[in-house]
């Protein structure tokens, strides 16, 4: 050891103030994230509680390999990228054009109160929603009630599989458009309206006007919060699938989350669950380390 | 002073902690032989109670059960229908409570053998005889009762929710509204044939929206109705050569899927049926959408009579089980073993420290005293002593507020579940609120299940891991396509694969070990 | 400087557009609304558009919410966490983004590694359930609050907020000889009400709305939060705790109207905060996330 990056003596001594506010912190990172994070060898175990963490015994690669030769292993994982991907498809463009949008609106009022009712789900829990998603998708609710008015017969659309998927990610833009076009929109008012008069003496109208000046400016803004959002391409929000989800909708609705919860708590089969969700885990960091790096080479934009 | 932080961090974790628990009873500074026993109980809240408590250790019964035993009991109630989960989750946290009321005998994978030897119960084969005398004696005068309450290898692990008398193991059966089939001039419907045509015509002729509704988890149970008229059930049974069969991937299965796929796509099954609950079916039995349903003859027929008690146009009874052919015995149908495995099982956990004391507690409920305690609730308060014959007084059957569920639920359990044996006077009471539910029952009761029907086995702790493994993914998959198949979302030219896909999930080893478990239990 | 009639085209659809937006964010609210107040009855025959109520107004389905004991507790767990929890977890994040966000720190990188790893690599459902059991917050309420304490991502949010204060503010108490926690506690934190006010709402909206976690680590019924109960009611649809001995027979057809009482009963409080953090919202957010 030539050189050490970091003085411990003399570091730790100026430091000790910061590193004892720190120390809060980082005790409850390492309880609540790194000592799970080390329980997670319990996917090469049998565990069972009555032998506890240490007294089960080692079984390597077993339930790993239980995972990928049973038959939900492809199903799972499919519809984890499928549900992903859709939300993001969808999910992630919808509050910048809504924020482009609302950029373009001058009456003050109207944009103010657009903007406050549809930041207003984003309050609301996921069980009210899906409770309500519900009910108003039965065959006598308020969803069919227009369908049938343009005479599309009447059908229990949570139960089936062909609308599963629009249903998580029409309630999924419902929730979030309003609030997640705040980033953008405050990031569009820091332009500085300068810029646009330049562009209009040089003749580019409102469409021009938006290519070049309004978008540049909200790039990285853009490219951070995609990054971040690849990163979670194999994360489902599976608290909304386990509230939506039901047996005839498990083909095209069953994550990987949501098999985790079902193995680990519902049936107790508490190995095999914890290997599933760490070979989630892993995909998924494997995914962030991807998306980070297009970045880097595409708009020089990265995490780190 | 940095010290002094820290140390106040922690006391204020320490006291949050103190705050935000559950009950948080304070440990007595000695252990006196006159204090009361402390002993946590883990049960379901019993349905119909939980909007006037929310906890059994509130109600009359329970107070009364702490001062005749010299106990001091802390209930813990999962959430409504997440009982498994709350189990589950107490097993893994390893946290348990001392009594633990639930169905290990069904529902813990792999069974009895496997949660003593998990170290979640206590195995009382040695203790019963001499700490439990009045379950003991129960036993030896019953001994088809306790080899229902044994496993393979002669362990008793429970203070089991008995049946004590035949005209309590059946409650539950198809219900009909019979003013419409006297109004369309027809009879009680007995085959799959009569059924589709009463249903058709209450669709066209009643305007029902719902012919038939009912709430999935009630089709699937054990009671099998409509599918047993097939020959086939939902899970493992009993063929006529006494041979294992797995339900769901038999020829009659098939039949049954055709046969609700086209009664869904005609109509006559509610289009909604996937999300029906119990408010709901009431709701719609009791208002003329729906015209056929499942249910229980106090808690759905009972509830629904009194509903209809004014309404002329509306009447409901309970029927046969459906059959193919006219004179046909229904094979599978709700009847229970005395001693069949049930939620009100209670187990003593490896948590407790007072063993004896709590089988003493137990075993109160097996006592002469502690039976009436359980079925009728105190002397002069919810029942009198009439001409012999133990009667519940007006404070129970008619209250001018609440359901009788609710008022029964607070000073007796014998309207649920629990460590005891339950009593047919209760019933008589209870059940038999309208003349239509006493003929609900003995319809009901036709049925041939009991050669049928799969005896409490028990697979050893090794099989059963297997087991729980095999037929997770099984009963996943099984429950899936039959509700594909019967919305018609899933053709069933691909029944063949279906059924290959589950042979394929090892279903023959499944077999294999459910055969090997009824030998043993055969041979007890 | 004329517009073009391309561009008043577009406003005028672009208007449009957003009034419908707005209409179909309010609707279900309106719906849940209107039928909390209509009557049960009606309600579960007509499950329609609703704009007015049908029947006979009412608040009957409130009359019930407020008497029963299951909502009283919920209601009342849940103001306890909030009340204890949020300011825990704005303490902690904020002493976290302190202490990162100081530039002389030299363990600033490590650090920051330390922390932001938690975002994109977990243990998983279960181990973090066995260290909460090991901790013995099993069936307590701060089995919710404490493996929540501190969001990486809400750290970086606040870390990037202090790092936008002015150094000289902090050089010049140094020079007075302030420590560390004094420029935290007196300088930092008063002038960063904007990013706390977003934490506050973070945090407390995921305590307010946050149900998985609870359903995992409580067991009892007296230490459900509100969420719990709600889900009883609106998914798994067990009324019966709420139904049963209404004080009535028609308890059944009152249900429908308890569903929406409860949920508007359970969603006001949080939608009423919002306003009130509005104006700082802007500014915070976007401190905290424009530079990532």
């Amino acid at each position: 050891m030539k050189k050490l990056p970091y003085k411990l003596r003399t570091g730790f001594h100026r430091d000790k103030e910061l590193l004892l506010m720190l120390l809060p912190v980082v005790v409850y990172f390492i309880v609540f994230h790194y000592i799970p994070m080390y329980g997670a060898t319990i996917a090469f175990k049998n565990y069972t509680p009555a032998k506890g963490f240490t007294g089960s015994p080692w079984v390597g690669f077993v339930h790993f390999v239980r995972f990928f030769n049973s038959v939900f292993f492809s199903r799972v994982v499919i519809n984890t990228f499928a549900i992903s991907a859709l939300s993001l498809l969808f999910g992630f463009p919808a509050p910048i054009i809504l924020a482009l949008l609302l950029n373009e609106v001058k009456l003050r009022w109207f944009k103010n109160s657009v903007q406050t009712i549809t930041y207003l789900p984003h309050f609301i829990s996921l069980v009210v929603i899906i409770g309500l998603l519900r009910e108003f998708t039965l065959t006598d609710g308020v969803v069919n009630d227009m369908l049938s008015f343009f005479g599309v017969q009447r059908r229990p659309l949570l139960q089936f599989p062909e609308y599963f998927r629009t249903l998580f990610v029409v309630s999924e833009v419902w929730q979030t458009i309003g609030w997640n076009s705040i980033i953008y929109l405050a990031a569009l008012s820091g332009v500085d309206p300068e810029l646009y008069e330049a562009a209009k003496i040089d003749g580019a109208n409102r469409w021009k006007q938006t290519i070049h000046i309004t978008l540049p400016s909200i790039q990285s803004t853009i490219m951070i919060l995609l990054i971040l959002r690849m990163g979670r391409l194999f994360t489902v929000g599976f608290e909304k699938i386990i509230l939506m989800y039901s047996p005839s909708t498990y083909s095209v609705a069953d994550v990987i989350s949501t098999l985790v919860y079902r193995t680990g708590l519902l049936e107790m089969n508490f190995s095999y669950s914890t290997a599933v969700g760490l070979f989630n885990s892993l995909i998924n960091f494997l995914m962030l380390l991807l998306a980070n790096k297009l970045s880097k080479r595409f708009s020089e934009t990265s995490l780190w | 002073m940095k010290k002094r932080i820290i140390g106040i961090a922690l006391a204020i974790f320490v006291v949050l902690s103190a705050f935000g628990g559950g009950n948080q009873s304070l440990a007595p500074s000695s252990q006196d032989s006159s204090a009361p026993l402390e002993v946590t109980w883990f049960a379901e809240l019993t349905p119909g109670i939980a909007q006037v408590v929310t906890n059994l250790g509130e109600t009359p019964f329970a107070q009364e059960l702490m001062r005749r035993t010299n106990t001091q009991i802390e209930f813990q109630h999962p959430a409504a229908g997440q009982l498994n989960q709350a189990f589950n989750l107490m097993v893994a946290s390893g946290d348990l409570t001392d009594i633990i009321e639930y169905d290990i005998l069904g529902r813990y994978p792999g069974g009895p053998e496997k949660a003593i030897e998990d170290g979640v119960i206590v195995d009382l084969t040695d203790l019963l005889p001499v700490h439990a005398p009045n379950l003991w004696k129960f036993y030896q005068e019953n001994p088809d009762i306790a080899k229902l309450a044994r496993t393979d290898s002669g362990k008793y692990y429970s203070f089991p929710f008995i049946r004590g008398h035949e005209s309590l193991v059946v409650y539950f059966g198809p219900i009909v509204n019979s003013k419409w089939l006297a109004d369309l001039g027809m009879a009680y419907p007995e085959t799959i044939a009569d059924w589709e045509t009463m249903l058709t015509r209450f669709k066209n002729e009643k305007g029902a929206t719902a012919p038939l509704t009912y709430e999935p988890a009630l089709l699937e149970s054990n009671n099998s109705t409509f599918v047993g008229a097939f020959g086939v059930n939902f899970d493992f049974y009993l063929d006529n050569n006494r041979q294992i069969q797995y339900g769901p991937i038999q020829p009659g299965y098939r039949q049954f899927l055709e046969t609700f796929q086209r009664w869904y796509a005609n109509g006559l099954i509610d289009p909604n049926i996937e999300s029906m609950n119990r408010e709901q079916t009431t709701f719609k039995m009791t208002t003329g959408q729906a015209g056929a349903s499942l249910g229980y003859a106090a808690s759905r027929l009972g509830v629904w009579l009194s509903a209809v008690k004014d309404n002329p146009e509306i009447d409901f009874t309970g029927t046969k089980y459906p059959v193919l052919n006219r004179g046909d015995i229904p094979m599978f149908s709700q009847m229970d073993f005395p001693l069949q495995g049930s939620i009100g099982d209670a187990h003593i956990s490896t948590a407790a420290k007072d063993v004896v004391g709590i089988l003493k507690l137990l075993d109160y409920g097996y006592s002469e005293e502690g039976n009436m305690f359980y079925n009728f609730g105190i002397e002069g308060v919810s029942y009198e002593m009439i001409d012999g014959y133990p009667t519940y007084t007006d404070l129970l059957m008619n209250d001018p507020n609440l359901p009788r569920a609710a008022m029964f639920g607070q000073y007796l359990r014998s309207s649920s579940n629990g460590p005891f044996v339950q009593r047919r006077e209760y019933f008589e009471q209870y059940g038999y609120q309208f003349p239509q539910q006493e003929v609900a029952l003995p319809n009901w009761a036709v049925t041939d299940v009991m050669n049928h029907k799969l005896p409490p086995i028990s697979p050893t702790p090794e099989e059963s891991a297997e087991l729980a493994t095999i037929m997770s993914d099984i009963n996943t998959y099984r429950d899936e396509m039959r509700t594909k198949y019967i919305m018609g979302i899933e053709n069933l030219n691909t029944f063949d694969t279906y059924v290959r896909n589950i042979q394929n999930m090892g279903l023959n080893r499944a077999i294999e070990i459910y055969t090997n478990a009824l030998r043993r239990f055969n041979a007890r | 400087m004329k517009e073009s009639i391309e561009y008043k085209v577009f406003q005028f659809f672009n208007y449009v557009f957003l009034a419908l937006l707005t209409f179909v964010t309010l609707y279900p609210m309106w719906h849940v609304l209107i039928g909390s107040i209509s009557d049960g009855q009606a309600l579960m025959t007509n499950r329609g558009l609703l704009f007015f109520p049908i029947g006979q107004a009412n608040l009957d389905a409130y009359r019930s919410v407020s008497t029963n004991p299951n909502i009283l507790i919920g209601y009342q767990n849940t103001l306890f966490i909030l009340i204890v929890g949020v300011p825990l977890q704005v303490i902690l994040t904020s002493l976290g983004a302190y202490v990162l966000s100081r530039k002389t720190f030299g363990l600033r990188n490590p650090f920051m590694f330390f922390v932001s790893f938690t975002m994109f690599f977990a243990g998983g459902m279960i181990p973090l359930y066995l260290v909460v059991r090991d901790l013995g917050l099993i069936n307590n309420l701060m089995s919710v609050v404490f493996p929540f304490a501190v969001s990486a991502y809400n750290l970086i949010i606040m870390r990037t907020s202090f790092l936008a204060i002015p150094v000289s503010l902090e050089e010049s108490a140094r020079m007075d000889g302030a420590s560390h926690f004094t420029i935290y506690s007196r300088i930092v934190m008063p002038l960063s009400k904007a990013v706390i006010a977003v934490m506050v709402l973070y945090y407390g909206v995921g305590i307010w709305n946050g149900w998985f976690w609870a359903s995992v680590f409580i067991r009892s019924r007296e230490v459900f939060p509100l969420q719990l109960i709600l889900r009883e009611i609106l998914i798994l649809n067990d009324l019966s705790t709420m139904t049963q001995g209404s004080a009535n027979d028609d308890a059944a057809f009152l249900s429908e109207g308890i569903r929406y009482a409860t949920i508007i009963v359970s969603t006001l409080p949080i939608l009423t905060v919002y306003p009130f953090l509005q104006k700082y919202f802007a500014k915070g957010v976007m401190i905290g996330a424009i530079k990532g």
